[in-house]
């Protein structure tokens, strides 16, 4: 089954992806990157319609900052001009797209990674030799991009509660409203730092210099051709993004 | 009494086929405590939830002051039910107490002035005039509670739910936090808590309803 495949392998593929969609500047070969990443996913079985329904406010959060970026790049393909002013750009649009495809792609990677068990992305990376205190921080990191999106998820509820109609107040308003959704986010991510800290200190996390491993992982022939595979089309997408 | 909420024949499932409430009809009246009770999981807090829109029912409806609730945002919701969650943390948003309660009315079109002098009133009835320039986060567990209630209440509601508003208070907090839902409640405003709290429930509720498997099966006192 290609979702079972080692977590390794799967840092691998997000690398390739995230590198490629940062480093490629052709809108087209940015849309692919996105199509690939979806298709991804959806091989690792990552339920992609249940994030969207869930996660459809970040989406909107996403398309907002990307149509702001549009908006306010300057070009001379203007599409849409009011009183002088150009609103809409050619290039401006590009950049947009781009953006809200770069940010997907990273949100998609977010997913692919949480498809395997934590415990299992720690050892891939203890056996590559990064030191146990970084590969258990790396893996908790990103298993935790779940849980800060179903806060931002409950404190824009909260928000709505409070009789606060995002579709209603202006754009000023706004970026107000959205400094105070990220208060309680942040705040929150530092109290679990601190929580996950002291659990872990009580446990003995790193009392002893040497570990021992029950777990082994062991890369099989999928793994190999999925990594070589990631590296071998990333370096060619790449270098054909370049050239065209 | 004309009830404010009203429940036909509630169900919600959650995604993987589990079946939170089953067919739960209720009204909530103004002016009295229901405490919701029953075990972890019986569904008191998807109740809750569902009633805010927070969470959108399988099959029933609910009208809210007359008002078919598919019709109200949760904007619109929040003015009319004033919601507490269970961690007061999650509703508290500024960097000081003060612009907790006068932010929303602010963005809602009130003039400063109007909101300052709300907000003053409601520190002063929460006994948390003293410190209206802490930061909300750094409140004790009992601050923040009042803090959300008195925010809460800075949108004019007909109805409170709270969802075990005394997690973390000591006795003498808890009696104090129970005499000001008490006062409420005498105002007009009708309330349901979700709680463990036997001293509560014994002292103070006017309506008990019991919750089991997603179904009420004992309503009454």
């Amino acid at each position: 089954m290609v979702y079972k495949i080692d977590p390794r392998t799967k840092i691998i593929l997000v690398l390739c992806l995230t590198s490629m969609v940062l480093i490629v500047e052709n809108i087209w070969f940015v849309i692919g990157i996105g199509v690939i990443s979806v298709t991804c996913a959806l091989f690792m079985r990552v339920e992609l319609f249940d994030l969207i329904k869930r996660y459809h406010r970040i989406l909107i959060l996403i398309l907002t900052i990307s149509l702001v970026q549009s908006i306010f790049t300057q070009d001379d393909q203007v599409l849409l001009e009011v009183a002088g002013i150009s609103i809409l750009t050619e290039n401006g649009i590009k950049l947009g797209v781009k953006t809200f495809i770069r940010m997907l792609v990273i949100l998609t990677s977010g997913m692919i990674m949480s498809t395997s068990n934590y415990r299992e992305t720690i050892q891939g990376l203890i056996q590559w030799k990064i030191p146990y205190k970084i590969a258990f921080m790396t893996s908790l990191s990103l298993r935790f991009i779940p849980i800060f999106m179903e806060e931002f998820q409950d404190s824009m509820v909260a928000l709505q509660l409070k009789g606060i109609d995002f579709k209603k107040i202006p754009l000023g308003e706004k970026t107000r409203i959205y400094v105070y959704l990220l208060t309680p986010i942040i705040l929150s991510s530092l109290k679990h730092a601190e929580e996950i800290a002291i659990a872990m200190e009580s446990r003995g996390f790193g009392a002893y210099p040497k570990r021992v491993e029950y777990l082994v992982l062991q890369l099989k022939g999928r793994d190999y051709g999925v990594m070589a595979g990631s590296v071998l089309i990333s370096i060619v997408y790449v270098t054909l993004s370049l050239i065209i | 009494m004309e009830s404010y909420i009203k429940l036909r024949q509630v169900s919600y499932a959650y995604p993987k086929g589990r079946f939170s409430l089953h067919d739960v009809s209720l009204n909530l009246n103004q002016g009295e405590i229901t405490v919701v009770k029953g075990l972890n999981g019986s569904g008191k807090t998807t109740l809750g939830k569902i009633i805010m829109g927070i969470l959108i029912p399988s099959t029933g409806t609910i009208e809210i002051d007359g008002v078919d609730s598919n019709k109200l945002k949760l904007c619109h919701r929040g003015s009319k039910i004033g919601y507490a969650f269970q961690n007061p943390d999650r509703q508290l948003f500024t960097a000081s107490v003060f612009e907790e309660i006068t932010f929303p009315l602010e963005i809602k079109g009130m003039s400063k002035k109007a909101a300052d002098q709300k907000a003053t009133m409601l520190l002063e009835k929460f006994d948390l005039a003293h410190l209206k320039q802490r930061v909300p986060m750094r409140l004790s567990r009992g601050e923040k509670q009042r803090l959300v209630l008195a925010s809460i209440l800075a949108q004019e509601p007909g109805y409170l739910i709270l969802d075990e508003p005394s997690t973390g208070l000591d006795r003498d907090r808890r009696r104090e936090l129970y005499d000001l839902l008490e006062t409420l409640t005498r105002e007009g405003i009708g309330m349901a808590v979700i709680s463990h709290d036997l001293q509560f429930t014994e002292n103070y509720a006017d309506r008990i309803i019991t919750m089991a498997e997603g179904q009420v099966i004992i309503d009454g006192l």
